[in-house]
Parts: C-alpha cells; structure tokens; sequence
C-alpha cells in the first residue's frame, strides 16, 4: 500500500457511518470525515453534543466499524496492530472497581504480552507519577474523586505510551473547578511528553487553550465544517489565552460557524 | 507554578469510622440497636401475659414454645433427621439454583440470540405461580426427595437470572469497551472484565435465592414430603400443637436468617464497591 509520507501520523479519510433508527431506517451520522493529524500535534474535534465525535472516535480506535472509508496509522490501515499504538480515554473514566488504581492502569497493558510483570507494573507507576496519583496506587478507585478518577484514566492511556491519544471529552463530567485545574495539567503534560492527540469536545475554550489544530463539526449528518489552525505561543496559561487576540478571533468565528448560523436556527423553530 | 500535578486529597472521613455503622444498619438486617432489643422484650412480655390467659393453641406462650425447641433440639423429641433432610434439600437446590441461574443469566445476557429465543418462555415462567408446579411434579417425579429439589430450584432460579443478565448487560456497555480498546482476548475479557462485573449482581441474586430456597423447601414438604421441617410444620398445625409448630418456625426461619447473612456478608467482603457506589451517588 502506498504510504505517502506526507508527515502525517494519522489519516482518516472518507469515513462514513450509519446507525439503524426508529422504524428500521438508517441514520447517517457521519457523512464523508476526512482528517489530518500530524506527528506531536494536537487535535481538537469540535462540536455539539450527538454530531458524532464519539462515534468518530471509536472508529479511528477500532471499536467499531465504518460503513466505508478508512483510518489509516503510520502508513498502514488500521488492524490489530495499529491498535495497540493508540490509547483511549473514556468520557467517564470507567475504572473497574474490583482492581486497585494501579491494576486499573495496568489492564492496559496486559495485552502487551512483550511486557512483563514487573515492566507493567513499572510502566504503569511511572503513568501515576505523571499525573501526580502515584501515592494512591493501591487503593480501590471509587475512593476517589470525580478529578482524580479522570486522571486515572488519563494515565491509564499514557502507560501505554502510544503514537496517538485518543480522548473523548475526559473533562466533560466534571466541575468547573476540577475541569479548569485539569485543562492545564493537559496542557503542560502535552506540552512536555509532545504527545499526539485526537481530542473531543464541545468545549469552546477548552479546544482553543489545548490544540494546535481545531475541526469544527457539524450535525446531522456529522461533516466536518472547517478546520482551523491555533497560532497561539506556548507554553499556554488559561488566563492569557483567554484574552489574547488571536484566541478572541479565533474564538469569534468558531461560534459564528458553528452556533450561530441562520440556517440552523431556523430548522430548531428560529428565534421568537 | 510547578510541572508536577496537584494532589487532591482523598476524604479519609467517607470510608473509615462512624460510617461503617451506618452501612450495617443501613442493609436493615441487624438487630444491633438497642431500641429493636427493648421491642423485643416487650414483645415476648405482652406475648407471655396474653398468651397464658388464652387456650395454648392460639398464640401459645414464649416459655412454651422455648421448651418445645428445646425438646426437639436436645430433649426428647429430637428433629435433626428433619433439620437434616431439610438442610440437604435446600443447599442442594440452592447450589444447583445459582449453577445454573448463572449459566442461563450470562447466556441471555451476552447473546442477543440466546435471549431472544428464551426470553418469551422465561418471561412467562416468572410471572407463573411456581407451587403450581408442585402437584405435576409430584406426578411426574413421585413423592420424593428429587421432586422437593427440582421444585426448589425452579423457584429460586429467577433471582439469580435475571440479576447475572441484568449485570451483563450493564458491565457490556460501560467496561467491555474499556478491554476492547486495551485489545484483551474474549477469553481475557470474560475473566478480567464480565465475570468481575456481574459479580455483585450475582450476590444481589444469590442473597434473594437464598431467602427463597427456605421457602421452597418448607412448601415442598408440606405438599409432597413425609419428612423434613415443612412436613413437621404441616403435621402439627392439622394437629392443633401450636407451640411445636412455632418451634419449628423458629427453627426454619434460623435457616433463612442464616442464608441471607452469610450472603450479604460475602458481599461485603467481595464486592465493598457495591455498598460504597450507592452511597456516594
Ligand atoms: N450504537 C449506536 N446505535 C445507534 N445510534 C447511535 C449509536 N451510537 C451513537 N448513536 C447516535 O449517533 C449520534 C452521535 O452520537 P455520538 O457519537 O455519541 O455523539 P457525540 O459524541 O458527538 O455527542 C447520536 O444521535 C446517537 O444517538
Ligand atoms: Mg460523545
């Protein structure tokens, strides 16, 4: 197959998906996805909730299957392999309460038979440690708070130290207070370990403190609308992002495309 | 500003302490407050003074019905080869119960095939009166030990069943995925992921069985027995003694006590989760 080094990690290219609806029709959720992710780049994926971007996730994961296009990694389209160099974080963290924070993590590696005990369990300390939990390893997760279960997941991603993160909304369920906090140790861990990351969200500020690169999607079915690049320097700090130029603009036509268009008011009744 | 992450710090008041209490009584089985001793007491008073002004075969009298226990314990009167047939009869059902409730749960949970095939058949099985069943088997099995088991199986089977495919489902959604995306084998997936997760929805199955089997066995052998506590219970209410008769219910109900603690303190111990995850929702 002809892999076309074009310093792209990740490609998605022409994925379409259809789910069966009421009376046994089917809905066309995503409708013709192309994407670029490009090696250490951060990529947001922006849109309201139920456009699709979970289920965009899971295909580019494998989970589950396109009607037609392909997601292609490193060259190669995507097989068990290719699955093995990424790793998912969960909207809800989804720790396993019969296993200890640090077995939790290390289900992520068991698959990894290359792996032995002690290196998993290293690997998997070592992931703790980046998300600053290592102290709380061995205890159960559901003594843990909202915060700290989402960091769990987190690491839970990092030891498998894949080419690609994948991350639906990590943030999504938490307070505000937590959810800001968290944001930036995103940040700075990103910045740090020069991870490639495929984020979802429908968080405007969210998106534009995290990525270098923004798609914009689209409901009904599922398109992507546009993609924008964030010029903004690093390293990023929430409270000069937030009132920096480039990120106000920025900012300005994301809603503009994506909130406010006439065309979408007038399908939901307009405005009285 | 530091690269290093904060540390939340983890509520050390929510699992340890005064709490712990709180969740024993909060299951409504034990009779640890001393307001439930002092009922108690009163109970037994009022039942005694009430009960001596009346013919003995009404409500009978504490002090009988302690005497007559005694008797068949350790007196005269011994009932273990009932207690004893009793007891098999129901563990026997009672293990066969959670096999094979277990076996059909996870059957109809996982596979849209099994339960679309069964559902309609255990469906109407469910909603049946189960001691109806009890005269066909006794036509169909004969008067004997096997017909009382087979009966108390089909009557504790459901809990466990429909908990195991309730748990199925549940763990399907929200953690299959999880193995999938870690890219476990279905053979790692079903050890590492379903069977660890269905099991507290077992044991919540298992304690109702448990409850359910001194039920059956009781019932059976009042019906189809010549034996056992329930024939015991049978024979002595036709008999008028009713202080014998609620010995024997005390006995029984001992059973069922002790089935449900053991039970819920296998919960406890497996799968704390449980306990803990309803609390702090
Ligand atoms: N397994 C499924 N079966 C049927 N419909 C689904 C399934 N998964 C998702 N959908 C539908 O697809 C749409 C997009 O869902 P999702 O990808 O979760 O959106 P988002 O993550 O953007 O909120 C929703 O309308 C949802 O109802
Ligand atoms: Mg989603």
């Amino acid at each position: 197959m002809g892999a076309v080094d074009n310093g792209c990690l990740l490609e998605i290219k022409d994925i379409r998906k259809s789910f069966e609806g009421d009376k046994g029709k089917r809905n066309l959720i995503l409708d013709d996805i192309s994407l670029q992710v490009c090696k250490g780049e951060f990529v947001s994926i922006l849109g309201a909730s139920g456009c699709g971007k979970t289920t965009l996730l899971r295909i580019i994961d494998g989970l589950i299957e396109s009607d037609s296009g392909e997601v292609i990694l490193e060259g190669e389209r995507v097989g068990p392999a290719q699955r093995r160099r990424m790793a998912f974080v969960f909207q809800d963290s989804n720790l396993l309460p019969w296993r200890s924070v640090q077995k939790n993590v290390e289900l992520n590696l068991e698959a990894m038979k290359e792996l032995s005990k002690a290196q998993r369990s290293e690997r998997a300390i070592e992931a703790l440690r980046l998300v600053g939990l290592e102290e709380v390893a061995s205890r159960p997760p559901y003594q843990l708070s909202g915060g700290m279960q989402q960091r769990v997941g987190v690491a839970r991603a990092l030891a498998r130290q894949p080419v690609v993160f994948l991350m639906d909304e990590p943030f999504g369920h938490l307070d505000n207070f937590t959810r800001e906090r968290l944001q930036q140790e995103m940040s700075r861990l990103i910045e740090r370990i020069g991870a490639t990351v495929v984020f979802v969200t429908h968080d405007i500020d969210e998106a534009i403190l995290l990525s270098d690169k923004i798609v914009l999607m689209r409901s009904n079915p599922g398109q992507v609308s546009r993609v924008l690049s964030v010029d903004l320097p690093r390293p990023r700090w929430k409270y000069n992002v937030r009132a920096h130029p480039t990120a106000l603009a920025l900012r300005e036509s994301i809603v503009e495309e994506l909130g406010l268009r006439i065309d979408d008011w007038e399908e939901v009744g307009g405005i009285q | 500003m530091t690269v290093g992450l904060q540390r939340e710090k983890v509520g050390e008041d929510t699992f340890k302490g005064t709490d712990d209490k709180a969740r024993v009584s909060g299951r409504g089985f034990s009779l640890s407050s001393l307001g439930a001793v002092y009922a108690l007491i009163v109970i037994l008073i009022l039942w005694q003074v009430i009960g001596s002004m009346m013919d003995p075969i009404y409500i009978s009298t504490p002090v009988l019905v302690y005497k007559n226990l005694y008797a068949m314990l350790f007196g005269q009167h011994q009932i273990w080869h009932d207690i004893a047939v009793s007891a098999v009869e129901m563990y026997v059902g009672l293990a066969i119960a959670l096999v094979l409730g277990s076996v059909l749960g996870l059957l109809i949970g996982r596979s849209k095939v099994a339960r679309s095939t069964l559902a309609p058949y255990i469906n109407f099985l469910n909603a049946t009166p189960i001691v109806i069943t009890l005269p066909l088997m006794a036509i169909w099995v004969g008067v004997n030990q096997k017909a009382r088991i087979i009966f108390i199986v089909i009557l504790a089977l459901w809990p466990v069943l429909l908990n195991v495919a309730a748990g199925c489902r549940n763990v399907s959604g929200r953690y299959t995925e999880l193995g999938s995306s870690a890219g476990l084998t279905r053979f790692e997936m079903i050890r590492k992921i379903i069977v660890p997760g269905v099991l507290p929805y077992f044991l919540t199955g298992a304690r109702i069985s448990a409850g359910l089997v001194v039920i059956g066995v009781v019932v059976s052998e009042m019906e189809v027995s010549l034996v056992g506590l329930g024939y015991l219970l049978a024979s002595y209410a036709s008999g008028f003694q009713t202080a014998k008769l609620l010995a024997v219910f005390a006995i029984s109900t001992s059973f069922g006590l002790v089935n449900v603690g053991v039970l819920t303190l296998i919960s406890r111990k497996w799968a704390p989760w449980v306990a803990t995850e309803k609390r702090g929702r």
